[in-house]
């Protein structure tokens, strides 16, 4: 234990850099920096506004549509002239990005149907959130108004019928069944809340897969290329141990690292989405836990359990092809096969539904190792244990396989005689 | 009982035969040198011994111990420096002698031990505490061979110690292993560098082809072949 933890020890040591340290720091910093500009830039967005109004018609309808605007989340401005030219140079002097004109006759032609226009004028200077979400706010606002105005004509006509009736006869209740448990809610927003809630399972379970793989690669290679694999294979320390030293450190750097890029990530989400998007959203738990498909211990162990025995076998996929490249920049060439099977199952679970998908493709996607923790998080949803738990199994025989087939090369003349030489190939063409 | 005792070794690397029946033995506290042109089998028959190479045939026993049946134990008593050693480049020196004293220590005290004798035979000063990545190729060998002797091994494996170092730090390197003989360590070393093996050794191994030619010390070897060193006896070996 004590020479394992000497090797542990100078691996982690030989992944934490300098080099790796930097980029995750100036990393953080700029995916917090973006967060808080863009959440600053949303707030102010979101912030009452000044809107300038050339009130044309000076009539009592438009004196209240005013007055509407005020309830909304807008301050209206009165212009001084009626002239549009000069109300837009004052609009442009004052940094005020909406210009609203109510023509002439407004209140009459609305009272004999003869539907207005109220002309919207939006003052760009650029495509920030502010310049482009305030002539929406005004229109959301209009559109509240029409709503309005026609529900005072409807009840004029029909006396005694609420308006909303009279707008739509008929209505909709949504209700979704899962697992024999009916919540009255729409099948979408369970889609959404779903997808929501398990967003960060496969990025981040991609991130520590290939970060891990890259790093375990990157020291198997580095032993090579710095010509220290010779020695610490004479040291006293059983081989399968010196295997096992370096796919933990490079587990657990990956997962420092991948914990780090994500809370990063998180943190400028949460300014762009405002925090509908990120770890745990009230509403959406409140509306899965409804169905049950809210993560319990069991369902938890079972994912961890997938998740784990995925990382654990493309480590040890790693530590095979590692052990045939000859330095550090073969590392990437050796990679590029395994890190195609980690992409392809995380695209194909995130846009197809597997059980829809052909026979081969099927097939393709269950003998890959890494699919299955994409593929459970699903099944455990939809209560369908046996897929996850079969899935565990082969992932634990696949991962023994190659863990044996690793320490075989580390105890054989292969691990220093075993060369691919990736460039020089390629030269040759 | 021998240091080291090797019969009948052969090892081919697909169609070409690196060893082919080599047999030698050493005694306890004496330095061995195996000499032999490039090619000649040297590395193959130090790494075999050094257990990171498997053979094809043949026997080899280290104080008693036999390779093939009780390799991590031999790892215990010995230490192998090989030609193209390099050190991580991350760690200081003071942090490389620590690491690799981790392994043979069995105790605090004794680490402590190991990494001060290492600090004494590397001779690196302040340099010590700096990254291995700045040193000199002369530097870095010092620094490794006192890694493989620091912990005071029973057989040391050094495949070629001097190699690509100027006269100075190869001077510096040979007093060092003549040195660590007197307190009791054995030596098996190659080189293709006759003069430095004859000023060095007490027996010397002449192997060509995979096969050991002859076997003796310096001076009989000298005589019997009526040569005036070992470069003109090993012309005349493989006459």
């Amino acid at each position: 234990m004590k020479k394992f933890l000497n090797l542990f020890k100078k691996d982690i040591k030989e992944l934490v850099t300098i080099q790796l340290i930097l980029p995750l720091i100036i990393m953080v910093a700029i995916y917090g920096f973006l967060g808080t500009l863009v959440k600053s830039e949303t707030k102010k967005a979101m912030a009452p506004q000044n809107v300038i109004i050339v009130d044309i018609d000076k009539s009592s309808f438009s004196t209240s549509l005013i007055e509407t605007m005020k309830q909304g989340n807008l301050i209206p401005i009165q212009s001084q002239s009626d002239n549009i030219e000069n109300t837009l140079n004052v609009a442009k002097e004052k940094n005020i990005k909406v210009v609203i004109v109510i023509p002439k006759d407004f209140g009459q032609n609305v009272l004999s149907f003869k539907q207005p226009e109220i002309q919207v004028y939006s003052v760009m200077n650029s495509f920030s959130l502010m310049s482009i979400g305030q002539p929406s706010v005004v229109k959301g606002i209009i559109q509240t108004i029409n709503n309005s105005i026609s529900s005072q004509f409807i009840e004029t006509k029909f006396t005694g019928i609420p308006p909303e009736i009279v707008k739509s006869p008929i209505t909709t209740k949504d209700f979704v069944m899962v697992k024999g448990k009916v919540a009255a809610v729409s099948a979408d927003i369970v889609s959404q809340a779903f997808a929501s809630q398990n967003l960060i399972i496969p990025i981040v379970l991609a991130f520590v897969i290939i970060f891990s793989a890259q790093m375990l690669a990157s020291l198997i290679a580095l032993e090579k290329q710095n010509k220290t694999l010779e020695t610490l294979l004479t040291v006293p320390i059983r081989r399968p141990l010196i295997v096992f030293s370096k796919m933990l450190s490079a587990g657990v750097v990956a997962l420092i690292i991948s914990v780090v890029y994500l809370f990063a990530m998180n943190s400028y989400m949460s300014g762009v989405t405002g925090g509908n998007i990120g770890f745990g959203n009230n509403n959406v738990s409140t509306v899965l836990k409804e169905l049950g498909m809210n993560f319990t211990p069991l369902t938890y162990s079972l994912l961890g359990l997938s998740i784990f025995f995925a990382i654990l076998a493309a480590l040890a996929v790693t530590t095979i092809l590692a052990a045939y490249a000859e330095d550090v920049k073969d590392v990437q060439a050796m990679l590029t096969p395994l890190m195609i099977f980690i992409i392809l199952p995380y695209f194909l679970t995130m846009f197809t539904d597997p059980v829809n998908l052909s026979l081969p493709l099927k097939l393709i996607l269950y003998v890959i190792p890494f699919s299955h923790p994409f593929l459970a998080t699903q099944n455990l949803m939809f209560g369908r244990f046996s897929p996850v738990i079969l899935g565990i199994i082969y992932q634990i025989l696949f991962s023994f396989v190659c863990i044996m087939v690793a320490s075989k090369i580390f105890s054989s003349d292969r691990i220093l005689t075993a060369r691919v030489k990736f460039r020089k190939k390629l030269f040759a063409r | 009982m021998f240091a080291l005792e090797v019969k009948n070794l052969t090892k081919s690397y697909g169609s070409l035969k690196a060893l082919d029946g080599a047999s030698f033995e050493i005694n306890e506290k004496e330095i061995f040198g195996l000499i032999g042109p490039n090619g000649a089998g040297k590395t193959t028959a130090l790494r075999i011994i050094a257990t990171i190479l498997s053979r094809d045939g043949g026997d080899i026993s280290i104080f008693g111990m036999e390779l093939g049946k009780d390799d991590e134990k031999i790892r215990e008593i010995i230490s192998y420096l090989p030609e193209e050693a390099g050190a991580y480049k991350n760690l200081t020196g003071n942090n490389y002698l620590n690491f690799m004293a981790g392994f043979y220590a069995k105790n605090v005290e004794e680490k402590r031990q190991f990494v001060d004798a290492g600090i004494e035979i590397a001779d690196l000063g302040d340099r010590l505490k700096n990254k291995v990545s700045t040193y000199s190729k002369g530097m870095t060998r010092k620094i490794l061979l006192a890694r493989s002797l620091m912990m005071m091994p029973k057989l040391a494996i050094l495949d070629e110690p001097t190699s690509g170092l100027d006269v100075l730090n190869s001077i510096e390197i040979r007093k060092i292993i003549k040195d660590f003989v007197k307190k009791g360590v054995t030596v098996l070393l190659s080189s293709h560098n006759m003069l430095e093996v004859e000023f060095l050794s007490d027996r010397v191994a002449l192997i060509d082809k995979g096969k050991i030619l002859e076997t003796g010390k310096p001076e009989e070897l000298k005589q019997k072949f009526s040569a005036r060193n070992l470069e003109e006896v090993f012309m005349e070996v493989v006459r």
